[in-house]
C-alpha cells in the first residue's frame, strides 16, 4: 500500500512533464483509486490462493500423512519416518503398481495408434458427418463413467457365455476398457496439434516428389509428434488413475492400484495408503509439468 | 447432442478453418454434391480415410455401443434371483425404480449434490479463472498445473485424503480450533455428511470448469474490457457487462461438465458419505455387485443417464440460445 | 522450362463454380500472374495446376503431356506458400534438400546443389537453423530455394509475399523476378496485390468469380482494362456511366452532362462497334492523367459538339467547361476536357497528392497531382480539372 503511495509521489513530484495533470489537484484522487484497487488486487489474489489450495489440498495432505511413524493416522503428525514407503513399495502395492504400470503403458500405446489414426481422419478428410464422429469419439469423455461401466461389465459377460472368450477380470479385458476412456483423450490432444499445423507442408512436401505415405512419415509425423506424445502421456495418467471401469472388471489376480488402495481401505487405513498414494501425486504432477512443456496443456483441455 | 458437452474445454472453433479462396456465392446451378471442397473424397482418400477410422471405428461400435446397447437391453429383462436374467420385454425394473421411496432419496440426494455442487463450482472458478486469464509466464505455469495435475490423480487417492482430513481429530477440525471457530469439546463431525460429499466433489469438478472458463476468458480481446473502461465502466460494471456474458460459453461446457461428472461420480460419495448416504452410482454399483440384479442395476443406470443428458441438453440450448 | 497449357478447365465446389472455364497457355518461362480478390478463383486454378485438386473439367498440359491424372508428387512442380510451409523440424539445410531426397539423387550431388541455391537467395550462413529462428523475408527465400532446386517444370507462387511488410515485400519481388528469370521457369503467380502483379509479371490473368476478366500485359492491362471489374481493381477511381451516340463517334458523359467527340483512334468496345442504337457505356480516366489548375481565363474557344448541357450552369460558380477539338482535327489528342469545381478533400502520399474535386453537378473526380511544384490547393478552393480527350477509355457497362 505504502510503496504504491511512494510511486505515485514520485511520478508526481518528478512533475517537469508538461502532460501530468497539476499534481496536487489529482493526487487525492489517485492514492484513493490506488488503495481501492490494491486491496482489491491483495483481496482477490488472497481469494485464488485459497481456492487453489482447496483444489491442491488432497494432494498435499497425502504427501504429509505419508511421512508418519505411527501405524494409524494422527494430526499433527509427531514422529516422522519413510517406513511406510518401504512398505507402499512391496508386497501386494508393489503388484498393483505393477499392474497399473503395464496397464497403462499398454491402453497409452494401443490409444496413441487408435487414436492418432483417428485424429488424422477426422481432421483431414472433413465431409458431412466428420464433425458427429468427432463427438462420437469424445463421447466417452463427457458420459456417467459408472454407466459405461455396468454396461461394459454385461457386455463382456455376455461374450464369455456365448462365445467362450473370457474378458473379465483379465488383462485383455481391463485393456479394452482403458483404451475406450483414453482414445478421446488422445484424439484431442494430436487434433489440437494438428489444427495448429499448417496443412500446406503437406502439400509442399507432394509437390516436392514425395507420396502421400512418405508425405506422412517424414512431415506430418514428425511435425505432430509432440501431441502424440503428450496424448501418450495423458493415456498413460488417465489409464493409471481410472477408477469405475477398474472396479468392474478387475479382479483381485490383476488389480490396479485405485482398486486396491480402495479395497485397501474397506478394510483398514494405515500410512501405507498415503506413502503409494503420495508417489503417484508426484509422478502426475510431474508428467503434467512434462505435457505442458511439450505442447502447452492449455491448448488441449 | 450439444457439442458443448462432448468438446469440454475445446474452444468452439473446434473446426479447420474454411480454404482460403473458397468459390464465391453460387453462380450457376449445378447440382450440389455437399457443402465443402473436403465433401467430395477421391476413391482413393477414401479408402484412405476408411482405413484409419477402421480401428477407432470396431473399438468404438463393438465395446461402446456394444455396452450401450446391453445396459438398455438388460433394463428391460426380468430377473430372477435364482436363475439371474430371464429374456422376455418388461418395464417391471422401471416401475421398481420409479416407485421405490428410497431410490426416490438416493436420485433426490444425487440432484441435489449435483446442483449444489455445480454452483459452488461456480463461484469458486470465476477469480481463479480470471486470475489465469490475466497472469502470464511462470507463474501462470505454475497456477495452471496446480490447478489441473489433482485431475490427474485417481480419486479415490483424493477422496481418501480429505477423509483422513475430516475425521475428528483430523487436520479441519484443529485448524477451526486454531482460528476459534470452535471449542476442543465441540469437534465437527463431518466424515459420512452430505457436506463432506459436496467438499470432496467441488475440489473434483473444480479445474473441469475452471479450465473451459478460462480458456473463453482468455480468448476475449482485452482491448473489449479497456475500451468498456474508457466508456466508464467500472471494473464490477465491465465484469458483469463484458466478461461474463462472453464467457458464457465456457461457462457452460464447464458447469455441464461438472454436472455430468457428479451425478456419475462413485468414489467420493462412497468414502466421504458412506453407506448411509447412497448415491445413484453407488446403489447402480450395489445392485449389479452384491445383490447380483443387473437388469435394476441397468434400469437405474439408463434412468442416470437419460436424466442427465436431458437436463445438460435442455441446459445448452437454453443458454446457447440466448448466447 | 516448360510450356504449360490450360483448355476448358472448370471446378465445383458443392454447387459452386469456383472456376469457370478458363483457357491459356503459360510460354516456357513466363511469368503469369493469377491477379483478383479472395474467392476469385485463382487459388483455386492454381491448386488445380499443382494437382492438388482435381478438376471437374478441361485439360491441363504441362510440357505438352496431359497431366490431368498425374498426382503432385509426380508432377514437377515447384511451389512456394503463403505461409511458408516449411518443415518446421528440419534445417534450412534438410528444407531444401527435401525434394533432392525424393529424387533419389547422390548426396554429393544433393549437398553441391543446395550450397549453390542457398548461396544464391543469399542464405548459406543459415543453413543449420530451423525455420522458426529465421525472419519471415528468411523463410520465404527458404520455401523458394527448396522449390527451385529441383528444377522443377512449372514454379507456382501462391501469394508469396503477403505475409511479410511492405519494405519487404518489395525487395523479394525483385528477388523472386529476378531467380525466376535466372533459371528460366514456366511461373504461374497468385497474388490479390495489383502493384505486385504489375511490377512482375510478364502477362496478367485478372480473374472475378471463377470466371477470366482479361489476359494482358501489365501495360496493356494498365492502359487499356476491358471490363470494369477490371479497370475498379485496378485502382481507377473515376469511372463514369456515358452513352455511346448512335452512328458517331460520340460519347454523353451522363454524370458530367458532357458530351465528346472521340479521337478516331479510339478503338471502340467489343460489342458497340456499327450500332445504330444508343450504347450505354463506361468512361475512365485514369485519376494521374488529370491536371488541376486554377480557373482563368479560358483560352480555347468553347467548342462543344453539344451545347445543350451549357445553360444549365451558371457562369464561374463551376461550371464545366467542355473543350473538344472540331471533329476535323487531325490530332485529337489535343482536345482538352475542363470542369470546375472546389476541393473537397486531398491527401498527401509523398511523391504525389490526391485530391478529390467536387464539380457542380455529377460524382466527385479524383486526381493524383505529382508534388513537383509549388501548386497545392486549399480544401474549398476554386478549380479547374482538365484531361485530355485521348486519356478517355471507353468500357462496355455491363450493368446497364
Amino acid at each position: 500500500m505504502s510503496t504504491v503511495e511512494i510511486d505515485r509521489n514520485k511520478v508526481g513530484g518528478q512533475g517537469n512533464n508538461p502532460d501530468l495533470p497539476v499534481n496536487g489537484r489529482t493526487r487525492p484522487a489517485i492514492t484513493a483509486a490506488g488503495l481501492l484497487q490494491l486491496a482489491a488486487r491483495i483481496g482477490g489474489q488472497v481469494v485464488v490462493g485459497l481456492i487453489v489450495f482447496l483444489i491442491a489440498f488432497p494432494s498435499l495432505f497425502v504427501i504429509y500423512l505419508s511421512f508418519s511413524e505411527k501405524s494409524f493416522f494422527t494430526f499433527p503428525i509427531t514422529a516422522f519416518s519413510l517406513k511406510w514407503y518401504q512398505n507402499a513399495l512391496s508386497g501386494q502395492f508393489l503388484e498393483s503398481i505393477f499392474a497399473s504400470s503395464i496397464l497403462a503403458l499398454t491402453s497409452a500405446i494401443m490409444a496413441c495408434v487408435i487414436g492418432t489414426m483417428c485424429a488424422y481422419a477426422l481432421n483431414r478428410y472433413r465431409f458431412w458427418g466428420s464433425g458427429l464422429l468427432t463427438n462420437f469419439f469424445l463421447a466417452p469423455l463427457a458420459l456417467p463413467q459408472i454407466v459405461l461401466a455396468i454396461g461394459y461389465l454385461i457386455l463382456i459377460t455376455r461374450l464369455r457365455s456365448f462365445t467362450g472368450v473370457n474378458l473379465t477380470g483379465t488383462l485383455p479385458g481391463l485393456l479394452i476398457a482403458h483404451v475406450l476412456v483414453t482414445t478421446p483423450w488422445v484424439i484431442r490432444t494430436v487434433s489440437a496439434v494438428l489444427l495448429q499445423t499448417d496443412r500446406a507442408i503437406e502439400d509442399a512436401a507432394q509437390s516436392l516428389g514425395a507420396s502421400p505415405r512418405r508425405t506422412f512419415f517424414a512431415v506430418t509425423l514428425p511435425a505432430i509428434s509432440p501431441g502424440i506424445v503428450g496424448g501418450f502421456v495423458f493415456a498413460f495418467i488417465i489409464s493409471f488413475g481410472n477408477f469405475e471401469l477398474s472396479l468392474m472388471v478387475s479382479q483381485p489376480s490383476f488389480e490396479p492400484l485405485p482398486i486396491r488402495i480402495y479395497h485397501y481401505l474397506t478394510e483398514k487405513s494405515d500410512p501405507g495408503v498415503a506413502a503409494v498414494s503420495a508417489l503417484v501425486v508426484v509422478f502426475v504432477a510431474m508428467a503434467t509439468w512434462i505435457i505442458d512443456r511439450l505442447i502447452g496443456l492449455q491448448k488441449i483441455l | 447432442m450439444p457439442n458443448k458437452v462432448l468438446n469440454p474445454g475445446l474452444p468452439p472453433d473446434f473446426k479447420p478453418e474454411p480454404n482460403p479462396g473458397m468459390p464465391a456465392p453460387l453462380k450457376k446451378g449445378k447440382q450440389a454434391k455437399g457443402h465443402s471442397e473436403e465433401d467430395v473424397l477421391q476413391p482413393q482418400q477414401r479408402l484412405t480415410f476408411a482405413g484409419l477410422l477402421l480401428p477407432g471405428m470396431i473399438l468404438f461400435v463393438v465395446f461402446f455401443i456394444g455396452s450401450f446397447i446391453f445396459v438398455v437391453g438388460y433394463s428391460f429383462q426380468r430377473f430372477s434371483p435364482t436363475e439371474g436374467t430371464i429374456d422376455g420385454f418388461t418395464l417391471d425394473n422401471y416401475q421398481k425404480a420409479l416407485s421405490d421411496e428410497s431410490i426416490h432419496n438416493i436420485f433426490g440426494r444425487t440432484i441435489r449434490i449435483s446442483l449444489v455442487v455445480t454452483g459452488l463450482g461456480v463461484l469458486l472458478a470465476y477469480p481463479v479463472a480470471l486470475a489465469l486469464s490475466r497472469i502470464e509466464g511462470f507463474r501462470r505455469t505454475l497456477l495452471f498445473v496446480l490447478v489441473i495435475s489433482p485431475l490427474f490423480i485417481s480419486g479415490v487417492i483424493r477422496a481418501f485424503a480429505w477423509s483422513q482430513a475430516m475425521v475428528r481429530p483430523g487436520i479441519i477440525n484443529e485448524v477451526l480450533i486454531w482460528l476459534g471457530v470452535i471449542q476442543t469439546t465441540g469437534r465437527l463431525n463431518l466424515l459420512y455428511t452430505e457436506a463432506a460429499v459436496i467438499i470432496g466433489l467441488l475440489e473434483v469438478i473444480l479445474p473441469f470448469i475452471i479450465l473451459p472458463l478460462s480458456s473463453s476468458i482468455r480468448k476475449q480481446d482485452p482491448a473489449l474490457a479497456s475500451a468498456a473502461q474508457s466508456l466508464g465502466a467500472n471494473p464490477l460494471v465491465t465484469f458483469w457487462r463484458v466478461t461474463f456474458p462472453l464467457s458464457l460459453p465456457g461457462l457452460v461446457a464447464g458447469t455441464s461438465l461438472s454436472f455430468i461428472i457428479c451425478m456419475g461420480s462413485y468414489v467420493t460419495p462412497d468414502l466421504l458419505g458412506g453407506p448411509r448416504l447412497p448415491v445413484m452410482a453407488t446403489e447402480v454399483y450395489r445392485q449389479v455387485n452384491y445383490m447380483s440384479d443387473w437388469s435394476l442395476g441397468g434400469a437405474l443406470a439408463f434412468i442416470l443417464l437419460a436424466f442427465t443428458m436431458t437436463v445438460v441438453s435442455l441446459y445448452n440450448r437454453l443458454l446457447n440460445g440466448k448466447g | 522450362m516448360a510450356e504449360l497449357q490450360i483448355e476448358n478447365l472448370s471446378k465445383y465446389y458443392g454447387g459452386s463454380l469456383a472456376v469457370d472455364n478458363l483457357n491459356l497457355t503459360v510460354l516456357s518461362g513466363e511469368l503469369i500472374t493469377f491477379l483478383g480478390p479472395s474467392g476469385c478463383g485463382k487459388t483455386t486454378s492454381l491448386r488445380l495446376v499443382g494437382g492438388f485438386l482435381r478438376p471437374n473439367q478441361g485439360i491441363i498440359r504441362i510440357a505438352g503431356k496431359i497431366a490431368n491424372d498425374i498426382p503432385p508428387y509426380k508432377r514437377d512442380i515447384g511451389m512456394v506458400f503463403q505461409n511458408y510451409a516449411l518443415f518446421p523440424h528440419l534445417t534450412v539445410e534438410q528444407n531444401v534438400e527435401f525434394g533432392l531426397k525424393m529424387r533419389k539423387l547422390p548426396v554429393a550431388e544433393r549437398k553441391q546443389r543446395v550450397a549453390d541455391i542457398l548461396k544464391l537467395v543469399g542464405l548459406d550462413q543459415l543453413a543449420g537453423r530451423r525455420p522458426a529462428q529465421l525472419s519471415g523475408g528468411q523463410q520465404q527465400r527458404v520455401a523458394l530455394a527448396r522449390a527451385l532446386v529441383i528444377n522443377p517444370q512449372v514454379l507456382l507462387l501462391d501469394e508469396p509475399l503477403s505475409n511479410l511488410d511492405a519494405r519487404l515485400r518489395v525487395q523479394l519481388r525483385e528477388d523472386i523476378k529476378r531467380l525466376q528469370r535466372e533459371f528460366r521457369v514456366t511461373t504461374i503467380l497468385v497474388t490479390h496485390d495489383q502493384d505486385e502483379a504489375l511490377s512482375m509479371s510478364d502477362r496478367i490473368v485478372v480473374m472475378n468469380n471463377g470466371r477470366v476478366e482479361q489476359i494482358a500485359t501489365p501495360r496493356e492491362l494498365y492502359d487499356h482494362p476491358a471490363t470494369e471489374f477490371v479497370a475498379r481493381f485496378m485502382g481507377a477511381p473515376n469511372i463514369w456511366p456515358g452513352t455511346r451516340l448512335p452512328g458517331q463517334n460520340k460519347i454523353r458523359l451522363d454524370a458530367l452532362d458532357r458530351t465528346v467527340t472521340l479521337p478516331e483512334r479510339e478503338e471502340t468496345p467489343a460489342g458497340t462497334e456499327g450500332e445504330d442504337s444508343e450504347k450505354a457505356v463506361l468512361v475512365l480516366v485514369r485519376s494521374e492523367r488529370l491536371q488541376i489548375s486554377r480557373p482563368g481565363p479560358v483560352t480555347v474557344p468553347i467548342s462543344t459538339t453539344d451545347s445543350s448541357a451549357m445553360p444549365e450552369n451558371p457562369a464561374g460558380q463551376g461550371s464545366a467547361t467542355a473543350v473538344a477539338a472540331p471533329k476535323t482535327d487531325a490530332s485529337p489528342t489535343i482536345g482538352l476536357i475542363q470542369i470546375e469545381g472546389t476541393i473537397e478533400s486531398f491527401s498527401f502520399v509523398g511523391s504525389s497528392t490526391r485530391y478529390r474535386v467536387k464539380p457542380v453537378e455529377g460524382p466527385p473526380i479524383v486526381a493524383d497531382c505529382p508534388n513537383d511544384n509549388d501548386q497545392n490547393f486549399e480544401v474549398g478552393e476554386m478549380v479547374r480539372v482538365s484531361w485530355a480527350i485521348g486519356d478517355m477509355r471507353l468500357i462496355e457497362n455491363k450493368g446497364a
